[in-house]
């Protein structure tokens, strides 16, 4: 496995957990990509205001 | 935490290696799910960050001000790849490469801003990623030894 790959993988694991990885490396694997699978990205990218805390 | 803000300078290769000689549906498909898992990872050290106080509010700005580029070019690339799975016609991959493009170039100036804050992370945390890094690694070994990747 190239370098520069198992890195990213290994720091995709220690942000997201194993899991997570399994699931991004399934996505890989995907033959087929399905209308259901596109609209889904829509998750994978929230508003930019709803990851900061609010103010007390 | 440097190291985790390391990958948003390599995802684009792990893209890069695994796509093979994928469609062009599928190629895209993988470079948004890649751009999309690395700007929630981002924004969630963003997020980290500032209510650490170690983002002033002048830098927050900055990056919640092109974040909301991405995220709207983002959905953008998802009705353009939508419509282009529905009909495979040359004019809807060309809306899907210049949407593509856009996302590219917005995620560009995303990444860097996101990079250029790293230095304020201070070594502890560095540390504590590290020993998970290393707990993780054997995790990761074991679930390929099975064979569950």
């Amino acid at each position: 496995m190239d370098k520069e790959l198992l890195i990213t993988i290994l720091e995709l694991i220690a942000k997201y957990g194993l899991t997570a990885v399994i699931s991004i490396l399934k996505m890989f694997k995907k033959e087929e990509i399905t209308q259901a699978d596109i609209l889904a990205l829509n998750d994978l990218v929230k508003d930019p205001e709803s990851y900061i805390p609010k103010e007390e | 935490m440097k190291n985790i803000f390391k990958f948003l300078l390599v995802v684009p290769i792990i893209t890069m290696l695994l796509i093979g000689c994928s469609g062009f549906l599928s190629n895209t498909y993988k470079t948004m799910y890649t751009v999309g898992i690395a700007y929630d990872a981002g924004m969630r050290s963003i997020g980290d960050l500032y209510s650490k106080g170690k983002l002033t509010k002048d830098q927050l700005d900055q990056v919640l001000a092109i974040a909301s580029k991405v995220k709207k070019a983002y959905s953008t690339g998802v009705a353009t790849l939508s419509a282009y799975e529905t009909v495979d016609s040359s004019e809807n991959q060309d809306k899907l490469k210049v949407a593509i493009d856009e996302l590219t170039k917005l995620w560009g100036d995303l990444k860097s801003l996101l990079i250029l804050f790293i230095p304020s992370i201070d070594s502890l945390e560095l540390e504590k990623i590290s020993s998970n890094i290393d707990g993780l690694i054997i995790k990761a070994n074991y679930a390929i030894y099975k064979g569950v990747i």
